[in-house]
């Protein structure tokens, strides 16, 4: 298995952000995650990235236990990209110059340049390249960002709510790029998201609920807010007319095989209720 | 273009806040121009007292113990005595004072005794030199001539006494030739001294034994000093003084520019928590953030250090020549290396701290939200 957590804890005091996460992903699948605020998928990501320590368990990437790993810095820089909710691009350096940032002190000065702006290609920004982030547009800039985090040629990929702060259509072509770049090059994606229509996009979605995986919990308790935009989704929609046609609804638990599960129904009730309130 | 190169990003994370880190440089060019300025003078009066002995070739020369030279009184009867010395070779007494002389504010008065050797370190470039006998001559400074406009033949007041000038002279010490020399009794009587001088200039006929003969005299005046060039310099008070103002104020510049540019970088960490948690995250060492900082205090520190010791050495310039004083002020190697040190030093001890605080910040602050 190229990814593997073990019963991974992070307690901050009281608070058991991740409380007992065992998780199993092939190498080059593209998984979301999702999950209500404070559920703990940030903290599940800082984690995986090794940008945190774990309270228990264990987490196997690569083939190799994060706690055996003394330069974690190396480890990161070599294996991992990440992309951030908030593009995170440093606002005085040029596009090109934010996506060689991983490559200082790995190679030359020419070739960083060339790797970076093939990158910047791939992503569609090759005439922006010397364009400072406030000169680029909040889709350009996440696809910088998501240069940058391809520039090192990482096995894995963490993305925490990066269409978060995109519009729809935005958000869309965003997901394609991830999409396409996940199977050209067989990098394994995680990315962390609220929105079910990048969910939908991805190949397995992973719920968090108080720290740990749930499917039935989410459904149960989630909000009116919740309810309503999920309602309003395309996928509420298909919900709503009973069709099973998309195997997202198969995924997150909805249907099976071409019935409404205990959840679904669950849910479907909880749309009504909305309704009357 | 830099473009690419991390000197270029370094340069770019410099001036993300134009208006403060130009301040900040503006802070630094203050501090270092005045060291510099300071340094200048305070070299440049080192290196005349040092010559002051040597144009005559004379190896050593004798004075009182007080604390500056226009001050220093020595018996005639003593230069007699040293005549008769084994060893010495000539005994030169010489008057060496100040007063003012047209509109310059301080000109240095010499005398000297024209048949003595002393005479022969005033190389003569236009007229002719003192002579036996001389009263009312004058031989002046190619520096004073110039800028007085003085030619041989004309009449030269000193201290409302006239004197015509049959010379001129160029040492290459500007002190000197910004000054006049007159027969030494004149001098004396200027000065009213008696039969005093300032000063004997002292040449040995061996060499090896200078330091012996200067032990052997000071034993028998302990009154007297037998001092070699660079050692006159640091009996003098004034030159002490400066000496120690300026080491004062470029202890006070080094540390006052620390603080300002560790004020600038600390505020310039803060502001870039974030930048700097997603560097740690994409995989840079702590060592890198460290060394990320410190490039950019360094980058501030030599911006403003070059510009400082430019314009110092700008300003001394312009002060000497608008104050008439003629003084070789030269801007020599050391100098320029002493006080660029002193820039780099700034720089490290500003740029150190908030540079450690940096490499400590969590790359998990790429994830805050603020
Ligand atoms: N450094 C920390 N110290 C204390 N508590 C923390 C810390 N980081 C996270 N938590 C808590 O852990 C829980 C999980 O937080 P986390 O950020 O992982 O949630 P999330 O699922 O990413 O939420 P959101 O969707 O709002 O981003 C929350 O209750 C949060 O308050
Ligand atoms: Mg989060």
């Amino acid at each position: 298995m190229f990814l593997k957590t073990v019963n991974v804890k992070k307690h901050f005091g009281e608070v058991k952000a991740v409380d007992g996460v065992s998780l199993e992903i092939e190498k080059g699948e593209f998984v979301s995650i999702m999950g209500p605020s404070g559920s703990g998928k940030t903290t599940l990501l800082t984690l995986l990235g090794t940008l945190d320590s774990l309270t228990s368990g264990d987490i196997i990437i690569d083939y190799e236990n994060l706690s055996s790993i003394k330069d974690v810095d190396t480890f990161r820089s070599k294996k991992m990209g990440f992309i951030f909710q908030f593009h995170n691009l440093i606002g005085y350096l040029t596009a090109l110059e934010n996506v060689e940032l991983p490559l200082h002190g790995l190679m030359s000065i020419d070739k960083r340049k060339a790797k970076a702006s093939e990158l910047l290609d791939l992503v569609g920004l090759k005439d922006r390249m010397h364009h400072i982030p406030s000169q680029l547009s909040g889709g350009e800039r996440q696809r910088v960002a998501i240069a940058r985090a391809l520039v090192n040629d990482p096995l894995l990929v963490l993305a925490d709510e990066p269409t978060g702060e995109l519009d729809s259509s935005t958000t869309q072509k965003i997901m394609d790029l991830m999409k396409k770049i996940n199977q050209e090059k067989n990098i394994t994606f995680l990315v962390v998201t609220h929105d079910p229509e990048v969910a939908k996009k991805t190949g397995k979605i992973i719920i968090l609920r108080d720290g740990k995986i749930s499917r039935e919990e989410l459904v149960k308790s989630a909000s009116i807010e919740d309810i309503m935009t999920l309602k309003n989704s395309t996928l509420g929609q298909q919900l709503l007319q009973k069709e099973s046609g998309d195997p997202y609804l198969e995924k997150l638990g909805l249907f099976k095989e071409k019935k409404l599960t205990r959840e679904g129904e669950l849910l479907l009730s909880l749309f009504e209720k909305v309704e009357e309130l | 273009m830099m473009n690419n190169r991390f000197f270029g990003m370094t340069f770019k994370g410099v001036f993300r806040r134009k208006t403060r880190s130009l301040l900040t440089i503006l802070s630094i060019v203050v501090g270092i121009m005045l060291v510099t300025a300071l340094l200048m003078v305070a070299n440049g009066l080192n290196t005349q007292f040092q010559q002051l002995s040597g144009g005559s070739g004379a190896d050593f020369v004798v004075l009182d113990h007080s604390s500056d030279l226009s001050s220093s009184r020595v018996n005639a009867s003593i230069e007699n005595d040293l005549e008769n010395m084994d060893g010495i070779s000539w005994v030169s007494g010489m008057v060496i004072s100040t007063t003012n002389i047209g509109d310059r504010p301080f000109a240095f008065v010499m005398g000297v005794q024209p048949d003595e050797k002393s005479v022969e370190q005033f190389g003569i470039v236009e007229g002719r030199t003192l002579q036996s006998g001389d009263t009312g001559k004058v031989i002046i400074g190619r520096v004073m001539a110039t800028q007085e406009g003085l030619k041989i033949g004309d009449t030269l007041n000193i201290k409302d006494k006239s004197f015509e000038v049959v010379g001129i002279y160029e040492t290459g010490v500007t002190t000197e030739d910004g000054g006049v020399v007159v027969p030494l009794g004149e001098a004396q009587s200027l000065f009213d001294l008696g039969d005093q001088v300032s000063m004997l200039q002292v040449k040995v006929e061996n060499i090896d034994q200078v330091d012996a003969i200067r032990t052997q005299i000071e034993t028998r005046y302990p009154q007297l000093l037998a001092l070699k060039g660079s050692e006159v310099a640091n009996q003098q008070a004034d030159l002490q003084l400066i000496n120690s103002i300026s080491s004062l104020i470029a202890l006070i510049a080094i540390l006052v520019g620390s603080i300002v540019v560790m004020n600038t970088m600390i505020m310039s960490v803060m502001e870039r928590t974030r930048e700097i948690g997603v560097l740690r995250a994409i995989g840079w060492k702590r060592r890198k953030i460290l060394l990320l900082i410190l490039k950019e205090s360094f980058t501030i520190s030599i911006i403003g250090g070059v510009i400082g010791i430019v314009l110092g050495i700008v300003m001394v310039n312009l002060l000497t020549n608008l104050a008439k004083i003629s003084l070789n002020l030269p801007v020599t190697l050391d100098l320029v290396v002493g006080v660029f040190l002193i820039t780099i030093i700034l720089g490290i001890l500003g740029g150190f701290y908030p540079a450690w605080r940096a490499s400590k910040m969590s790359p998990m602050e790429a994830l805050s939200r603020e």
